[in-house]
């Protein structure tokens, strides 16, 4: 009976430990070279197990804010702590972290089984033992049998799988990816973050993924964290940041966006309504104070409108033909919108008037 | 561990015998008073201050024992060392008289002690100093305080006290400002100049000869289709494998009074020999031959640089070669010409080969100090004088360089592939550049043919038969007891000079590039003013050296003068700064990302230096290692204040021939040293240079391969 008791409450830490084991807190970072802040101030936390993008334009401190959690930067300011232990101090050879780097910085003089038995080589396994949980992580990443080429010797996208193959044979608490596709075409691009992101599932290591592309971020991401100049701008599911933009920074930032400065006022039902001009909006969704605003309209809340006395009269200024789909930019009293139609031919070409309608539940305001 | 074992076992003090040679066993070993260790002596002495480093070393076993050091315990164990530290110093410096000098024991104990203090610090200090990289600064700093500024200051000292001992400052005013120094006599043509005017016209004229010449050649290399490449390369390397007064030699034989063009011209025309080459107008010459190819190599780099599409462009806006040259890549090169006229000034003065043996009467400053110290009347004063003047030249000169050219030395190499190539010369300019290159390329192959044809002929002027009589008086072998007998004169200059190039060189390497390492690949606080300390020794003239390393090393404490670790140090630190610049070059290019991925998979950075910085650096190890090797060998400027009975350089043998009027016998063993030099760079750069990176390998090895059907 006793030792049932011990062995739940063991357990119990157990499962404890596996919460925190992986997990990534920062509290009020703050990162200066000189006088420049390139990380000004971040809090986060990032759970075991998630795989969560910092997204942001070049500049903006993301890979400033990943090499911090890889150690290769200490914080000027504030705490780090990865798995409950704080490691603001601790440099990248003492930390539980692997990165994979924007160059893949494969080591030229070693074969590719020496580059992924490298970390294990440095923490003192045995050579054969490291040799063999190599071959493994390779077969894993599917370039079984490639361990005796050298890094030159491979394609690009093979290269980037070693360097992975090399972070995960660590079994670190945490994985870094460092833009990871930049160097792959963009063919091979969709396909490789499918891999990514199905290898990273399979082990389940927390991961951090820094990249400035929107589309990889809403493709791979459990959470995505925009940063701009040194601070988060906004963390959420891709979708919350799709459809919630706080800012219109993150409106334009994630998906496409038409960003009109209107003036939002209080409906008598409470709901918001932006006047542009001389026409208002009913913008259902929105929560923001009165005043002057951004009205945030995607291409997808815009449509042609059926009947000619129905809308806005607009112009179209400029119709492109894309394949799938046409883009159209469309000179409208509330100003010149960028508007997506999937369709297989130019309905509407060069200089045609046309009367837009706007979908109210599409529709945001910040 | 390895201070205790030393503190133990070695002797204390420095000996007088080497500690595997019996004499020293004889004189009583560890067991006799002088030359007991540390611990030996405080046991049977009786000396108390040996007890301190005992404790420190007690402490500091203590502290390294422990897994977590308290911040207080290593603050403490600190303290301990840097205690003992002070002490051994105090101790050796005011212990007792006659003042002793520092032995094998207690060098290596306050090193050790030292690097523990280093240590320690880094433990303190925020995480992200490893041991390892703040003892590499603390260590490199700290040599080249000792061996490059300490023997400066001494010089600084020296030139204040006069020959009685006293402290005058009046005398070395008076010297600093003696007319044999400054006067200007020569241009008004009245009489002599003095040394540092000859000095200053000797920099000016021979850089403004090698810099046209170079930049001529730099034009030539990369500006025509000129077929001669291969010949022009080699030429260019030969001189830098020449001990500097071989080309002087050379001069002699053709020009000087028994030379060979000197005989025909007089025959011909009946004109008396005159004296013409020993003086300014010969050292120039001999120096404008030896410091060509640096100019060239120096602008060859500066002419590549000029981004080609600048030049295209410049092309499709109307303009024509020739403009083109002159308003487009002309103006581009200015800081590289520039950066080359001062290199060139600085090799000038430092120079002691040729206006050694050419010098005749005209003396410049680097022979002026050579002959107040070896001169009738040796005064060191004097000498300490002039080798301030001579370092202030330098100096002055390296920090305009610095100044002005440093960051503009690769304005429009971009890093981006530029397409296109750099347009060709236009026909004037053509003309203009063949016809300073082409004769200048036939001297220089005359010259090195002399250098051949001198060493087989048996007495220069007077009777040309060929004879290897002086290679057989300078390397004759012969067997005696079953033995072999090094019986020709050089033998014993020789090995000594290839065994402690051969000791200097890897040291110089690996001391150059563990510097370099710190300075690109380590931020810390000061790096900026740590990497212009590394870069002024390389200011320094050999002849300052010289003065500097008999002043300092002279007496105890520390008393190296007339060993051959003076001579390893020396070379050391005068080549140190190749090191350092080849290895930043070289490692600006290895991508930062391969160390950082090292250390992000948990390797410290003496790992991350060792398993992938260092195998990957491997061609500019082996050059560094040939080059120094080379340099330590043709050096002559410092070294010939340094040899001393037991080790004597073949350059200064030389030198000595040289001055007995033995020229056959001097070039024939000059000869012996190029082609030595020039066997053992090839053989390093055949076995070692090669890294096996690239696809290409493999590729032929399947192609070798038999395809089986």
């Amino acid at each position: 009976m006793k030792l049932d008791t011990n062995w739940q409450a063991t357990e119990q830490t157990n499962i404890s430990l596996n919460d925190v084991r992986g997990s990534i807190v920062f509290k009020d970072v703050v990162k200066k070279y000189g006088a420049v802040h390139a990380v000004d101030g971040v809090d986060l936390e990032i759970e075991h197990g998630e795989l969560v993008t910092l997204l942001g334009p070049s500049g903006c401190g993301k890979t400033t804010t990943l090499r911090m959690i890889a150690g290769l930067e200490l914080p000027s300011t504030g705490t780090i702590s990865i798995g409950g232990t704080d490691v603001s101090r601790l440099p990248a050879t003492y930390r539980n972290v692997s990165m994979v780097f924007q160059s893949y910085a494969l080591f030229p003089h070693l074969t590719v089984l020496d580059n992924v038995a490298y970390g294990l080589r440095m923490s003192g396994t045995k050579i054969s033992q490291a040799r063999e949980k190599a071959e493994d992580a390779l077969s894993m990443v599917g370039l079984a049998g490639f361990g005796a080429r050298l890094p030159s010797e491979l394609s690009g996208g093979q290269q980037q799988r070693v360097a992975l193959a090399r972070a995960i044979v660590l079994e670190p608490e945490v994985l870094l990816l460092d833009e990871p596709l930049s160097n792959l075409d963009a063919k091979l691009r969709r396909y490789v973050r499918e891999e990514i992101r199905a290898l990273q599932q399979r082990i389940g290591v927390t991961t951090v993924y820094v990249t400035h592309d929107q589309e990889e971020a809403m493709a791979v991401s459990d959470r995505i964290i925009v940063m701009e100049q040194g601070r988060i701008a906004q963390a959420g599911s891709p979708a919350d940041l799709y459809h919630s933009p706080k800012s219109a920074f993150i409106a334009s930032f994630i998906g496409e966006a038409n960003l009109i400065p209107c003036v939002a006022a209080i409906a008598a039902d409470g709901s918001r309504i932006a006047e542009i001009s001389n026409y208002t909006f009913a913008v259902p969704k929105s929560e923001v104070s009165p005043g002057e605003a951004t009205l945030v309209i995607r291409p997808a809340a815009i449509s042609f409108s059926a009947n000619a006395d129905e809308g806005i009269p607009s112009m179209i200024t400029s119709a492109a033909f894309l394949g799938d789909r046409v883009l159209y930019s469309i000179e409208t009293p509330i100003g010149r919108l960028f508007y997506v139609e999937y369709t297989a031919s130019i309905r509407h070409p060069d200089r045609t008037e046309v009367n837009i309608t706007l979908d109210p539940a599409k529709l945001h305001l910040v | 561990m390895l201070g205790l074992a030393a503190y133990c076992l070695l002797p204390w003090y420095g000996v007088d015998y080497g500690i595997f040679e019996p004499d020293w066993i004889e004189a009583g070993g560890l067991l006799s008073e002088a030359g007991a260790s540390g611990l030996l002596r405080m046991l049977v002495f009786r000396d108390a201050t040996m007890a301190i480093p005992a404790i420190a070393f007690l402490v500091l076993i203590f502290a390294g024992s422990s897994v977590r050091l308290s911040r207080r315990l290593s603050v403490l164990s600190m303290a301990a060392a840097i205690f003992a530290l002070c002490a051994i110093v105090l101790h050796i410096k005011t212990g007792g008289s006659p003042i002793r000098s520092f032995g094998y024991g207690s060098t290596l104990v306050i090193t050790t002690l030292f690097l523990s203090v280093t240590n320690l610090w880094s433990r303190l200090g925020s995480g992200n100093r490893d041991a390892f990289v703040v003892s590499s600064i603390a260590f490199v700093c700290a040599l080249i305080l000792l061996f490059v500024f300490y023997p400066i200051a001494q010089i600084l000292v020296q030139a204040f006290v006069d020959k009685q001992g006293s402290f005058s400052v009046l005398g070395a005013f008076r010297i600093a400002t003696g007319g044999d120094i400054w006067s200007i006599g020569c241009l008004l043509g009245k009489s002599r100049c003095g040394v540092a005017v000859n000095s200053i016209i000797l920099g000016l004229l021979t850089a403004t000869s090698t810099t046209i010449l170079g930049l001529a050649f730099a034009l030539l290399m990369s500006r025509t289709r000129f077929p001669g490449k291969p010949l022009l390369r080699a030429l260019a390397v030969l001189p830098i494998i020449t001990p500097p007064f071989v080309i002087g030699l050379a001069l002699i034989l053709l020009f000087g009074r028994a030379g060979f063009v000197t005989d025909t011209i007089s025959g011909l025309l009946g004109l008396e020999a005159s004296r013409w080459l020993y003086g300014l107008w010969g050292i120039w010459l001999g120096q404008t031959l030896a410091f060509t190819p640096i100019a060239f190599l120096v602008l060859t780099g500066v002419v590549q640089g000029i981004s080609p599409s600048l030049e295209e462009a410049s092309q499709t806006l109307r303009a024509d070669l020739s403009s083109t040259l002159r308003t487009v890549s002309l103006p581009l090169m200015k800081p590289g010409i520039a950066n080359a006229f001062l290199l060139a000034f600085i090799e000038s003065l430092a120079d002691f080969g040729n206006p050694v043996v050419l010098g005749g009467a005209d003396n410049v400053l680097s022979t002026e100090i050579y002959f107040a110290i070896v001169g009738a009347q040796a005064n060191m004063m004097r000498a300490a004088v002039l080798s301030l003047i001579l370092l202030a030249l330098t100096l002055t000169v390296f920090m305009i360089q610095k100044r002005w050219l440093g960051r503009t030395d690769f304005t429009t190499i971009t890093g981006k592939a530029d397409n296109g190539a750099n347009s060709m010369l236009s026909r004037n300019h053509k003309i203009v550049v063949y016809g300073l290159t082409l004769p200048w390329m036939c001297f220089t192959t005359l010259i090195y043919v002399m250098v051949f044809y001198g060493s087989v002929v048996k007495l220069w002027g007077q009777d040309h038969t060929l004879t290897l009589a002086h290679y057989r008086e300078a390397f004759e072998i012969g067997w005696s007891d079953g033995g072999i007998w090094w019986k020709g004169a050089a033998w014993d200059s020789f090995w000594t000079t290839i065994s402690i190039s051969a000791i200097a060189a890897p040291l110089t390497a690996g001391l150059g590039l563990l510097t370099a390492w710190l300075l690109v690949r380590q931020k810390f606080a000061g790096r900026s003013t740590f990497e212009f300390l590394t870069m002024l020794s390389f200011a320094v003239p050999g002849t300052v050296v010289g003065v500097s390393y008999i002043l300092a090393f002279n007496n105890a404490p520390i008393e190296l003068t007339g060993t051959g670790t003076i001579l390893v140090l020396c070379f050391i630190f005068r080549n140190m700064p190749v090191g350092v610049r080849g290895g930043v070059a070289a490692m600006k290019q290895l991508d930062n990302s391969l160390d950082e991925a090292s250390l992000t998979l948990g390797a410290n950075s003496f790992k991350t230096l060792r398993h992938v910085v260092l195998p990957l650096m491997r061609p500019a190890i082996i050059s560094a290692i040939a080059y120094s090797f080379i340099r330590a060998i043709t050096s002559v400027s410092a070294v010939i204040f340094l040899v001393g009975t037991d080790h004597n350089m073949a350059t200064a043998y030389i030198i000595g021939l040289v001055e007995n009027g033995s020229y056959g016998l001097a070039i024939a063993y000059s000869t012996v040293l190029i082609v030595v030099m020039l066997v053992v760079v090839t053989i390093l750069q055949v076995a070692f240079g090669k890294t096996r990176l690239r696809r290409e390998d493999r590729i032929g090895q399947q192609l070798s391969r038999p395809v089986v059907a």
